[in-house]
């Protein structure tokens, strides 16, 4: 089910809305129709491809973002919902050239292969630990179980959480 | 999924077993069932059929075809079909018996296996079973009401 | 996804008054984490979504003092309740059933409410509501109801909700100090296969069972109660009854009728049942100190 420019089209007589949000960071004001998700209007409207499609039915998590620091399935939360609120995807987490201490430790951990559900874990991890900075291993498969890999086999994905709540710690004074 | 209905007719078997022939009457028989036409007499026919399971409704052009047929107690028919709109297959095979009970009638017993592919399998196997039970019952009875009726006046 | 509106509605009563006025071309949005699921892949469509995250109150936890139960409004997430502390504190399974259901994203959109009025026949809180006896609150523009949870669930997909009426709250009258539950589950798909939830009231000095309550969800179109394992367990010593809980799950099992699908064969399934109610069981006595 490729996204196209096809399935945001707009036909005259359908309904439309008006929704505000911000973007890592950047405001937006757009005229959407309340049938596109977060995730067509991130990627098809705002270009930001690093949140990814795959199942479509919320159980892979390729598609998470964080919606006021909640990670959310962007395949089937509504755009209307991000009304007034903000959104954070992967593209906010680096600043410039300097990558999140997250990023950092997925390098350092060998956290991925193909990349392709890398941009949902990381900002899964950055929810758990925002919520949890000191997890234990059970805590984080519990946190994670809905973010599949197949290429890891999990190992350097958990290695690379752990890494990175270690570095986040270290960094608060 | 496999079930099984017996009915027993107040009529004699062969006189069921011409019924089963009647499209126009067989139309009123099948629950759901919009249209009806023959493609190939006692061979191949078309249906369409409708329901409502749960909250979903299905529409099913069926294609059915006569597999086997002895007359008159044995016929098994092959019913397959799409609806597009749920993205859901259905196919089943019915098995029919009819059995010459002298002065009780004719018992007749249905034999059902379907099997449900696609989206609406997946949400509602066990909703759909039970649909499929309630129609072939509810089909079993309609032909039996039918049949004896039309004894009743022939015998009037 | 077809085209529809979304409207904000601030009262129940705005609410109710709309589903009127669309009738079948209306329902009630939530999360979405069901509703949004069954109409991107084409299965139902409604023209009018009727947004009642815009109500104020209904996601409120509180404990009711006076009828010492909890009571949970329709819009609480999943979230919410498993990380409640007076969930914790008051009815700590609850918790442990919430923090199972689909994984964190889901669990942070979805509400309860809306969990029990999709009435989906795999449902984790559905098995345990129905041990706890839990009551729904219903409201409509013009009246007020409550309901069981079996007078609720009608089949599956179909609560009883009239056409104008929403779920507002659910009541869960909070089981005595010498009642503890377990609650097992299995699941290897994106729905749980098999859930089970047990309640046991022993005597004074836990050694003679005074009650015990049994019930089996997503294997019948809603959760049961598995009267049959019930009868062979209450009534005994906690040591009679541990030699007759296999007899009892195998009970709980017959009662079950499940569909072969790809959440496993109805054999396989019954298996499940028959097991997870001896390991339920085994887990509420456990809790006893």
């Amino acid at each position: 089910m490729a996204l196209t420019d096809e399935k945001v089209k707009t036909a005259e007589s359908n309904p439309t809305v008006s929704i505000n949000f911000e973007v890592n960071g950047v405001r937006h004001a757009l005229v959407i129709e309340p049938r596109e998700t977060l995730l067509e209007v991130l990627r098809n409207r705002l270009g930001l491809m690093g949140t990814k499609l795959s199942c479509d039915v919320q159980v892979c998590g390729v598609c998470t973002v964080l919606l006021d620091g909640m990670p959310v399935s962007a395949c089937t939360v509504l755009a209307y919902e991000a009304r007034g609120r903000e959104v954070l995807t992967i593209e906010g987490l680096a600043q410039g050239e300097e990558l999140h201490p997250i990023q950092e430790a997925f390098i350092e951990g060998r956290g991925f292969q193909c990349g392709f559900c890398t941009p949902g874990m990381i900002l899964a991890t950055k929810a758990l630990l925002a919520e949890n900075p000191d997890p234990s291993i059970d805590d984080i498969k519990g946190y994670m179980k809905g973010n599949l890999c197949r290429c890891t086999g999990y190992r350097t994905i958990l290695d690379s959480i752990q890494i990175a709540s270690r570095r986040l710690r270290q960094e608060r004074p | 999924m496999e079930f099984h209905e017996v009915v027993t007719i107040l009529a004699p078997s062969q006189r069921v077993w011409d019924f089963l022939w009647d499209i126009e009457q067989m139309i009123t028989c099948i629950p759901g069932c919009e249209t009806a036409q023959v493609v190939e007499i006692g061979k191949r026919y078309k249906a369409v059929v409708g329901q409502k399971v749960g909250p979903f409704t299905l529409k099913l052009p069926l294609e059915i075809i006569i597999k086997e047929r002895k007359a008159p107690q044995h016929l098994v028919v092959v019913a397959s079909g799409r609806d597009n709109r749920v993205s859901t297959n259905v196919t089943i095979e019915l098995e029919l018996h009819l059995t010459d009970r002298g002065s009780e009638g004719t018992e007749m017993t249905f034999t059902t296996r379907m099997n449900i592919l696609g989206k609406l399998a997946t949400l509602g196997h066990g909703l759909i079973q039970r649909k499929a039970k309630e129609v072939i019952a509810q089909f079993a009875r309609t032909i039996k009401q039918h049949l004896e009726e039309g004894e009743h006046l022939a015998a009037v | 996804m077809q085209p529809f509106e979304i409207h904000d509605v601030p009262s129940v009563q705005d609410a109710s008054n709309l589903l009127s006025e669309y009738g079948d071309n209306a329902r009630l949005y939530a999360g979405g984490t069901e509703l949004l699921l069954v109409m991107k892949s084409g299965i139902l469509h409604y023209d009018h979504l009727i947004n009642i995250k815009t109500v104020p109150g209904l996601n409120a936890i509180q404990y009711g003092e006076a009828d010492h139960e909890l009571k949970i409004g329709a819009l609480t997430t999943h979230r919410q309740l498993e990380r409640s502390e007076v969930v914790q504190r008051w009815l700590p399974l609850l918790a442990q059933v919430e923090r199972e259901i689909a994984n964190v994203r889901v669990r942070n959109v979805g509400t309860i409410g809306g969990n029990m009025c999709f009435a989906e026949p795999h449902s984790d809180p559905a098995t345990l509501f129905l041990a706890l006896g839990a009551q729904f609150k219903l409201a409509s523009a013009t009246m007020e109801r409550t309901l069981s949870v079996d007078e609720f669930l009608v089949d599956a997909y179909e609560p009883a909700l009239q056409p104008d009426e929403l779920l507002t709250e659910i009541r869960v009258p909070l089981p005595g100090a010498s009642t503890h539950g377990g609650y097992q589950r299995f699941q290897f798909h994106e729905r749980p296969t098999v859930s089970v939830a047990v309640l046991l009231t022993l005597d004074d000095a836990h050694e003679g069972i005074k009650e015990v309550i049994v019930t089996v969800g997503c294997v019948n179109s809603k959760p049961f109660r598995a009267t049959e394992a019930e009868a062979l367990l209450g009534g005994k010593s906690v040591e009679e009854a541990q030699i007759a809980s296999d007899k009892a799950g195998k009970a709980a099992a017959e009662m079950a009728d499940p569909s072969d699908d790809l959440n496993g064969s109805s054999a396989y399934k019954k298996q499940l049942v028959a097991i997870l109610v001896q390991r339920a069981f085994l887990q509420a006595y456990t809790r006893f100190d």
